[in-house]
């Protein structure tokens, strides 16, 4: 028989930023296919590559903080995951905020699905003086972990080594975040109670829908209605837990259950990151104690704009004295190769190109002024000044329903000056 | 006293998050947890957004979300 060359389905998940879609791109080569989530506007960008004989199908799933089914991003993502049963799950991390991004690590890991952990931005995280032990990280997540810095390729070919790996163990990822004894005591007795329930325990991850139930999760609970023959039974058995729970520790588990999360997160990053000394980033700290000052800010932001009106539009059409003429010479020329001016009426051939040339020489003329207009929006983009103004901004915007998200996470040291 | 209420400077720690259902979840998920510290960086200068740091990160909040965050200064 001949080698078969199987097709296996990747997905690359992680919280926003993290560079999910460089670390995509880098994989497939750009070579990508953009569809929408049935039903959704939100795009779902699929592509592949070769490895050995098999072909990868990379998915790029929406960029989730959590995976809880408050977002359609999050829906998305996780039903994905649940149904799709993606192969491998590479789950990009944005080393410099490891923590944080271990709070979505964990939940992926939960759903049992094989994963790699791919600890991109570890030149920022470099920078910070952070130094990993990517092989004690791994041992504690059950997973391989591989770094990367995405925009500059490096770690490309350890990614594609690591999922092919992976794929071929075949084992599911063996992770699993203890709650502590209050938690696991209703988690355990509930775990159970589904493991009872033959069509949920072929289908979901038990662990993971007995985390989602006590977190009081819609979609969870929608799961159980649907799929479970005695799903009411089981949801009763859950708010009666949640009471319960609620009643003896004073807090809804689903804030008990974030804030061990946090806790294993925390203890995992003690346990695998030294941190040298922070290498300063007292430049950009101090370029921005000005630039967002309460009141030297909005003096400078409309200095900004004033310098651009100045720059681009008065001085822009001070150029045009000399660009005129230029314009000018080649009207005359024009003219003066084009049938000769009529006694009455210009002849069609002479009149039509002139009307063209003069209707073009018109805009031309503002040439200069867009070109400086858009060399200095450039350079206010780079240094990062665009993302001071909308901070500043922010209130102003808001008027005009222009913000996006209800938190908006502006990881200012993303943003250094300068790039 | 709530996180709307610091001042530029100030340090706090979490004691609680306050809302229930999206906001609290959410709030949660970026990291507001019981016991961890906060450094106020500014004031926007037009009030809204708040920027903090936080586990050596920075997060802008609106003043309607911040007074749902539970401090103690520290
Ligand atoms: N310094 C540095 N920048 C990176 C690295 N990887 C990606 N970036 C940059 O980080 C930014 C975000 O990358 P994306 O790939 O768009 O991130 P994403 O996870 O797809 O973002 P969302 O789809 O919005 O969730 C881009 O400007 C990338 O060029 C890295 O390893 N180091
Ligand atoms: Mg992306």
């Amino acid at each position: 028989m001949s080698k078969e060359s199987k097709k296996m389905l990747v997905a690359v998940a992680g919280q926003p930023n993290s560079g999910k879609s460089t670390i995509f791109n880098i994989l497939t080569g750009a070579r990508q296919h953009v569809a929408n989530y049935p039903g959704v506007t939100v795009e779902k960008k699929t592509g592949s590559y070769h490895l050995k004989e098999d072909t990868v199908e990379l998915v790029d799933l929406p960029g989730t903080y959590s995976l809880t089914s408050y977002t359609q991003e999050e829906r998305i993502a996780r039903d994905f995951l649940l149904n799709e049963k993606p192969a491998v799950v590479v789950d990009v991390v944005d080393t410099s905020n490891l923590e944080r991004n271990l709070y979505l690590t964990f939940q992926l890991a939960e759903m049992g699905i094989p994963l790699v952990i791919n600890l991109n931005m570890m030149d920022v995280a470099e920078r910070r003086g952070m130094n990993i032990d990517a092989e004690k990280l791994g041992q504690q997540l059950d997973s391989p972990v591989v770094l990367t810095v995405g925009n500059r390729g490096k770690g490309k070919k350890e990614l594609k080594e690591a999922v092919w790996t992976i794929s071929k163990e075949g084992k599911s990822n063996q992770f699993r975040l203890e709650y502590g004894e209050a938690l696991e005591s209703y988690l355990n007795p509930l775990e159970k109670l589904l493991s009872d329930d033959t069509v949920l325990s072929a289908n979901y991850p038990l662990r993971w829908l007995a985390v989602k139930l006590m977190e009081n999760d819609t979609e969870a609970q929608r799961l159980v209605r649907e799929n479970s023959s005695d799903g009411t039974k089981t949801l009763n058995f859950v708010d009666e837990k949640r009471k319960d729970y609620t009643l003896k520790h004073k807090k809804a588990p689903e804030k008990a259950i974030a804030q061990m999360r946090y806790q294993v997160a925390q203890k995992i990053v003690e346990a695998s990151v030294t941190r040298k000394k922070e290498i300063k980033r007292s430049l950009t700290d101090r370029i921005d104690q000005i630039a967002c000052n309460r009141y030297l800010g909005p003096i400078i932001l409309a200095a900004t704009i004033y310098l651009l009106y100045e720059l681009a539009i008065v001085q822009g059409y001070n150029i045009t004295p000399y660009t005129w003429p230029l314009l000018a010479a080649f009207r005359d020329f024009l003219a003066s190769i084009l049938p000769s001016v009529g006694f009455i009426f210009d002849p069609f051939f002479r009149s039509m190109p002139l009307w063209v040339t003069d209707g073009t020489i018109a805009v031309l003329n503002y040439v200069p002024i867009f070109l400086i207009l858009f060399a200095l929006i450039a350079i206010l983009e780079d240094t990062g000044y665009m993302a001071r103004m909308a901070f500043i901004l922010d209130r102003i915007f808001r008027h005009f329903g222009l913000h996006g998200q209800s938190v908006l996470p502006m990881v200012i040291s993303g943003l250094y000056v300068g790039g | 006293m709530t996180l709307g209420e610091m001042k530029p400077g100030q340090e706090c720690e979490i004691v609680d998050v306050i809302a229930d259902g999206i906001l609290g979840q959410r709030l949660m998920d970026m990291g507001f947890i019981p016991g961890t510290r906060i450094r106020i960086i500014r004031n926007a200068p037009l009030i809204d957004p708040i920027e903090l740091e936080m586990k050596g990160y920075h997060i802008s909040l609106r003043h309607s979300e911040a007074k749902e965050v539970e401090v103690k200064t520290l």
